[in-house]
């Protein structure tokens, strides 16, 4: 059970009751990362997804060069893809320059909030297919760019 | 058989509860489109998903200047166009049907109230076709890094031994015949 305090300012728990609140708490845990620090990485068996609390994360593409993608903040959400289908990373997160604090939701606690109806975890489910439609209609884009480079 | 038994017998709706397949069934229309005709053109507007009852479509990639590019064709108990129920939007891909198909068209409108009603059946649904659009996904992200690596499937997955082409791949891939 994380501190609720803490979970404050974050849109996604903002917006619950304080019955769901109780229980998203009730399931969360608390993740510190230093700077530089790997969350996980490219590649790896994803279980769970992550609010940034405090701080922020930076988001890099795998391999050697580590190349810098995105830098996520407060609030911010990440990893969701987890909840639907435990596939790899599809890209490294480390810690960013103050580091940063997370609440970890593990995908097995998501399915038990899922099977019961949580309207957080119906809310959530929402948010990981809406992510998944844009990423699919970029692999869309990138497919056809790749057929034509081909041709 | 009704809608929802023969939602019943799809892997697609397994783990529904039958009041969760009657909710689904009731944002479903019954359609038919002939041999030739088509259900829906790349950049057109979404109206939600399809599922083949009986018959064969294909599904088409717009190449700019050029002709569409098959890339799955799909039979009994596929879905088609689930990206819309994830995120409405304009089709990315076109699809028409190659056999006198029966369709059930899972209405965008339909769908959009069972979610305002918060649901089980929706959230379940969002669920189901986004574990499709993730096996979907990770299909189409292999075959950009084959084309762009230039590589070839590994002979031996086919009876012929001659090498695959990426789009035959890439239509098995998909999860099409």
């Amino acid at each position: 059970m994380i501190d609720m305090k803490l979970l404050a300012g974050v849109q996604m728990f903002d917006a619950l009751g304080p019955n769901q609140r109780h229980a998203m708490a009730s399931v969360l845990k608390i993740c510190q990362l230093s700077p530089r620090d790997t969350l996980f990485k490219q590649g790896d068996r994803a279980h769970s997804c992550y609010w940034i609390l405090e701080g922020n994360v930076d988001v890099q593409a795998g391999g050697e060069d580590r190349k810098h993608l995105a830098r996520l903040r407060k609030g911010e959400l990440l990893g969701e893809i987890a909840m639907l289908d435990g596939g790899r990373r599809s890209a490294t997160c480390v810690g960013g320059s103050r580091g940063a604090v997370l609440a970890q939701l593990d995908a097995a606690d998501f399915d038990t909030l899922f099977e019961s109806g949580s309207q957080f975890a119906n809310r959530l489910m929402e948010i990981v297919g809406a992510q998944l439609a844009a990423r699919f209609r970029r692999a869309v884009t990138q497919l056809t760019e790749a057929v034509m480079s081909v041709e | 058989m009704s809608t929802a038994e023969f939602f019943r017998s799809l892997p697609l709706f397994e783990g529904f509860t039958d009041s969760q397949l009657e909710a689904v069934a009731s944002c479903c229309r019954s359609m038919h489109t002939p041999a030739g005709g088509t259900i829906f053109e790349a950049g057109q507007r979404s109206t939600g998903a399809y599922i083949v009852v009986k018959g064969q479509v294909e599904v088409t990639l717009p190449l700019p200047g050029g002709h569409p590019r098959e890339i799955a064709t799909l039979g009994a108990g596929e879905i088609f166009g689930e990206i819309s129920l994830l995120s409405p939007g304009k089709r990315a891909m076109g699809v028409h049907a190659t056999q006198d198909t029966d369709l059930l068209h899972l209405e965008q409108l339909g769908f959009d109230a069972l979610k305002a009603q918060q649901d089980p059946a929706a959230y379940r649904l969002i669920r189901t076709v986004g574990l499709t659009a993730c096996e979907r996904l990770r299909s189409t992200n292999h075959m950009i890094e084959q084309l762009w690596g230039g590589e070839t499937a590994p002979v031996g997955l086919e009876p012929q031994a001659t090498p695959i082409s990426a789009w035959s791949r890439l239509r098995r891939l998909f999860g099409g015949a």
